[in-house]
């Protein structure tokens, strides 16, 4: 199993974002994590990362706990969650990449740059390399964002939203290269919003809405039910449960 | 001083993954030698000390600056200098009743320094524990620490025997009155955080830019950030010296604001922002120490904004200079361009259009007539046809009569022929209506290089058009004024 959750549960300010969330992924599959908004599916993979605090339940990878397969993880954040107007060039974002492995203090080799430069031309951003990263467009971030992942050389990717908002030629260059790392035997969670091209860019499927809703191989899990049970009645004793909380919280003095 | 100012300069030039050698190369070339080797003007060891140790202060002030700039925090710089002043009052207090030095440094700035990590820790705890955001939290700590130390300096003043004279100093700035000791001390501490910065160069970078990324490969995010808040902390601290407490903020924020105008790259701009905060420092204190009543903080600010203006006119990469520059040569290109047009088109409507078959001169044209294909004042028509004449593009025959040259017909059906196989574009492939049509090909062939053009001619015109001029799909000229039905039938 690449990833193995087990009850995790997560919350902000007393309402449960992820509740009792199980979910397992075999390794060498390439998975597209969808629900409806405030699903749950970013903070999914930042819980995965250990990057907001879980309530309860267990996360390993590859077996093993995070800590000690960090270096076999990719994580490529919403393209908002940076300011693209920090000085840097696209070569310079996706060398970061490779900071991981290049220790404290000594000097990038030539293998660290070797890597960058391969992962630009699998995005094909390498005529973009000393572009400035303000100048970028949408899709062309995405595919720095991308790059640098790619650098990391991980076993495991979790992309969050890499096809939000970006041009049609971007998108086929991130599923050309989901399909490549499938075919290394990587493992790709990537949250995706466009139920439409579900079936096509992906061939497992986890389907969100605070628990999971259902999680299997495309054909068995990507069916009318499922998605009416994901999208359609929300987790109503949930939500009216916070909603007390809140009211209750209101009406002390 | 001058020296300081080619080495540092040496660094521009150098290849940047070496930086940290280099770096560290000057900060101890700086420390050991080169002291006395700089015999600058008539100044004393003393002050050349003060001087260096002034330097290194802003040189390290500026690289911390644009971190600070880039995490949004430079204004907390502001906040711990003005919540120091309580904390030399009261070192002042009890050094005084212990009997010890008063105004011995290694008095002062420990208590300077409590205050300060106080006064940031307490806007970080309002900004936390309340629903008070940031900027207002930064605002009551900022003045109400300050006027703390305001009112502790008075009774001081009125202490016997003068007792305060000197700690003014610590809220202007002011040189003169640094010691020997005093300029090491702020020298060494410069020198430690440039070596330190060098050192985890990527750990800060990646921190920078992107959090969970640093987080995600393991790097101990909270403990750099502490860092590099002790390492503000320290700049300001040391600092107060030599610029003040009110102005030292300045040392963190210009250097590095200015430096964003000049490369857009991270080392690059925090070698540059040291180099301006550096240059900065160094002239305000020799400033100070030749004319004492200059405070030099003051001093500092000065040369420090006018290092800014200059950046901010004449930077290479976002300079005001360089971007009017720019947007005027697209408008005068735009323009020709324009221009060329109408008068193909105004020869066209006379049914003489000019072609670049072996004619070698066009039908004559008066240049007010062109007033009605192109909605131009007639100065403008007057400066664009004399810069014409002047490229040899246009020939003046009289006072208002105009032809084209051969050159000039030549580049007139290029700039035609651009426009209108657009506009087949437009019409053809994006579905665009007849008006949107000629905006959009005027919005966009300004932009068209060769290899676009081409594929134009390959995909639009094919070999139907070859090397002629397509029609225009529009009526052409002010059509309130003139009727041109045999145009209109063209294209219902």
């Amino acid at each position: 199993m690449a990833i193995s959750i087990r009850a995790m549960t997560v919350a902000y300010q007393r309402k449960p974002v992820l509740w009792e969330v199980n979910l397992d992924i075999p390794t060498g599959k390439l998975v597209g994590l969808v629900g409806p908004n405030g699903a749950g599916k970013s903070t999914l993979l930042k819980a995965i990362l250990g990057m907001v605090p879980t309530i309860g339940g267990s996360v390993s990878i590859f077996g093993l706990d995070y800590q000690d397969v960090r270096s076999r993880v990719a994580y490529v954040p919403q393209r908002s969650s940076v300011d693209w107007d920090f000085p840097a060039t696209v070569r310079d974002v996706v060398t970061m990449g490779t900071y991981g492995s290049a220790g404290w203090f000594w000097p990038l080799t030539k293998r660290e740059r070797n890597r960058a430069h391969e992962a630009m031309e699998q995005v094909g951003i390498l005529d973009l390399a000393n572009r400035p990263i303000n100048q970028l467009s949408g899709g062309q971030q995405q595919r720095a964002f991308l790059a640098r992942a790619l650098a990391q050389q991980a076993d495991l990717f979790l992309m969050d939203e890499p096809f939000a908002a970006v041009d049609a030629a971007t998108e086929r260059a991130i599923v050309d290269c989901l399909r490549r790392l499938q075919e290394l035997g990587k493992t790709t969670l990537v949250v995706h919003h466009d139920l439409h091209t579900v079936p096509e860019y992906f061939d497992y499927l986890v389907l969100l809405n605070v628990r999971t809703v259902a999680v299997g191989p495309m054909a068995e899990t990507f069916t009318d039910e499922n998605l009416q049970r994901t999208y359609g009645g929300r987790l109503t004793i949930l939500d009216e449960v916070s909603e007390a909380i809140r009211r209750r919280e209101a009406a002390r003095p | 001083m001058m020296s300081v100012g080619i080495l540092f300069g040496m660094l521009f030039g150098i290849h940047w993954e070496s930086l940290s050698f280099h770096l560290l190369g000057i900060a101890m070339l700086l420390e050991s030698e080169a002291v006395e080797s700089f015999t600058p003007l008539t100044f004393d060891y003393n002050t050349q000390v003060v001087v260096v140790g002034t330097s290194l202060l802003g040189f390290a002030g500026g690289a911390i600056g644009v971190l600070l700039l880039l995490r949004k925090r430079a204004l907390i710089g502001d906040a711990i200098a003005h919540a120091t002043l309580p904390g030399l009052a009261l070192a002042f207090f009890v050094a005084t009743a212990l009997q010890i030095d008063g105004k011995s440094l290694w008095v002062l700035l420990p208590g300077a320094a409590i205050t300060g990590l106080i006064g940031a820790m307490t806007v970080v705890a309002i900004r936390t524990f309340s629903p008070i955001k940031e900027d207002a939290a930064m605002g009551i700590v900022l003045s109400v620490f300050f006027g703390a130390g305001i009112a502790m300096m008075r009774i001081i003043q009125q202490m016997p025997d003068g007792y305060a004279a000197g700690l003014e100093g610590f809220i202007f700035g002011k040189t003169a009155s640094m010691r020997f000791q005093d300029a090491w001390l702020i020298a060494v501490s410069g020198a430690t955080i440039i070596g330190l910065l060098v050192l985890f160069r990527r750990q800060v970078e990646l921190m920078c830019f992107d959090e969970s990324l640093a987080r995600t490969q393991g790097w101990p995010v909270t403990l750099v950030d502490i860092g590099l808040m002790a390492a503000t902390t320290t700049i300001v601290i040391v600092g107060l010296q030599a610029v003040g407490m009110i102005l030292i903020i300045a040392m963190l924020v210009i250097p590095a604001a200015a430096a964003r105008f000049w490369t857009w790259r991270l080392w690059p701009t925090i070698a540059t922002s040291s180099f301006i905060g550096c240059i900065g420092a160094a002239s305000g204190a020799i400033i100070s120490t030749m004319a004492p009543r200059v405070p030099s903080g003051a001093a500092i600010v000065i040369v420090l904004v006018i290092l800014f203006s200059f950046s901010a006119l004449f930077g290479r990469k976002n300079g005001t200079v360089w971007r009017w520059a720019r947007r005027y040569q697209q408008r005068r290109e735009t323009d020709q361009q324009h221009l060329l047009r109408s008068i193909y088109e105004w020869l066209e409507l006379k049914g003489s259009k000019p072609h670049d078959f072996g004619q070698t001169r066009s039908e004559s044209f008066l240049l007010n007539d062109l007033e009605f294909v192109r909605n131009w004042s007639p100065l403008r028509l007057a400066r664009t046809a004399n810069r014409f004449q002047r490229d040899g593009l246009l020939l003046q025959l009289s006072q208002n009569r105009w032809a084209l040259t051969a050159t000039g017909i030549q580049q007139c059906v290029r700039a035609i022929r651009q426009h209108r196989l657009l506009e087949l574009y437009f019409a053809q492939i994006a579905n665009l209506s007849p008006e949107a049509i000629d905006r959009g090909a005027d919005y966009s062939e300004h932009a068209l290089n060769d290899q676009m053009l081409a594929e134009l001619e390959r995909d639009i015109a094919g070999a139907s058009i070859g090397y002629a001029v397509p029609d225009s799909l529009h009526p052409i000229g002010n059509v309130q004024s003139l009727n041109h039905q045999s145009r209109n039938e063209a294209n219902p």
